[in-house]
């Protein structure tokens, strides 16, 4: 994990349309609350931190 | 007369020894930078101190002896002072995975290189006042004493001077900037820092004790060694290592605005202090560009 190139672990998505096969995961979460504990625990577990995108998705990226 | 001449030398080599050794002691700075920051290492610097200074006092003596092959020791006394950087450098980059944030390699060389450049400056200030000594050769131990006090005050004055370097503090102007957060971009007084708080757990340990400090060239021509990387970590280093980090920080330059963003989630949450402990941090020497030189036309200009 270099520091200065992140890596996308996991994509967090309200919308089945962009829910793809293959890496990084992707999770399809409707649930505003659901998503932030989702994203909470795994930061914690997975070291990383967690960017809104424009569109509403989240992408969880190992620590810059 | 053999006897008197000898415990006249004794004399002015143990007094450039004192000398010398002081002007050590004068240059271990244990302040918020605290390097070297245990005793023990206090006390390596110390025991260094007064061998670098010896191997100056003992110079003068071998020179009026004739003996210069016994000079050529203080060849072998600067292989061991630049082995002292060496050995600094390994042990501040192994301590590097250990930190809060890492202090860059720029840091590392400067601490180094400071860290050789006073034991020359021990060895120098014992040399000289062995010469001076020598020079006005006075039998009076006490006037002996006292020149060398005097003369040892002086050359330790006008090194002091001659290697001080400067400090973010005089070419900078540092203000506590205010923190805010746009979905998940944090902005330091309207400036973008970093978009990586999409957690509203982050967003609220940010905006409740975060800290941010907004720092500003007091002249353009200073953004080339502000903006530079390593002085960037060396200013995040200082303030992360003195007040801890509970999570995040980041040393953002800002294009636009020419200033320098620190902003971290402090264990500590003093900005003021915050504020003094990276105006003492010291402007890199390379990262440090000499105006003046600058101005040359080294390489040629538009005519030519």
């Amino acid at each position: 994990m270099d520091k200065n190139n992140p890596v996308i672990l996991v994509y967090i998505t309200a919308d089945k349309e962009r829910v793809l096969s293959g890496d990084p995961l992707t999770l399809y979460i409707t649930d505003e609350n659901e998503k932030q504990e989702c994203i909470t625990e795994l930061n914690r577990a997975l070291n990383t931190d967690a960017v809104l995108l424009k569109n509403g998705d989240y992408i969880l990226i190992t620590k810059t | 007369m053999e006897n008197y001449l000898e415990y006249h030398e004794l004399l002015m080599i143990l007094c450039g020894i004192a000398m010398g050794t002081i002007a050590r002691f004068i240059t271990l700075k244990v302040d918020t930078r605290q390097n070297p920051s245990f005793p023990s290492g206090y006390f390596i610097s110390i025991i260094m101190g007064i061998i670098a200074s010896a191997l100056g006092a003992v110079a003068i003596p071998a020179l009026f002896a004739k003996d210069f092959t016994a000079v050529t020791f203080l060849t072998l006394a600067i292989q061991h002072f630049r082995e002292i950087r060496k050995t600094e450098m390994d042990s501040l980059q192994e301590l590097e995975k250990t930190e809060y944030t890492i202090r860059g390699a720029a840091y590392i060389d400067g601490i180094a290189k400071t860290f050789e450049s006073r034991y020359y400056f021990s060895l120098l200030t014992s040399f000289l006042v062995v010469l001076i000594l020598k020079i006005v050769s006075l039998d009076n131990i006490i006037l002996n004493i006292l020149v060398s006090a005097i003369s040892g005050a002086i050359i330790i004055y006008i090194l002091s001077k001659f290697t001080k370097g400067k400090t973010i503090g005089d070419i900078c102007n540092l203000t506590e900037g205010v923190i805010t957060i746009d979905g998940s971009d944090l902005l330091v007084d309207g400036i973008f820092v970093s978009n990586a708080l999409g957690s509203t757990n982050d967003q609220e340990l940010f905006l409740n004790e975060g800290v941010a400090i907004v720092i500003e060239p007091k002249n353009e021509k200073f953004r080339i060694t502000l903006e530079n990387l390593g002085q960037r970590h060396a200013m995040l280093f200082e303030a992360t290592r003195t007040f801890g980090v509970k999570k995040y920080s980041f040393a953002k330059r800002s294009f636009k605005e020419g200033k320098v963003i620190i902003t971290f989630v402090p264990i500590l949450r003093q900005p003021d202090e915050i504020i003094n402990v990276i105006k003492t941090t010291p402007v890199l020497e390379n990262s440090r560009k000499i105006h003046t030189i600058m101005e040359n036309d080294i390489g040629g200009n538009q005519n030519g």
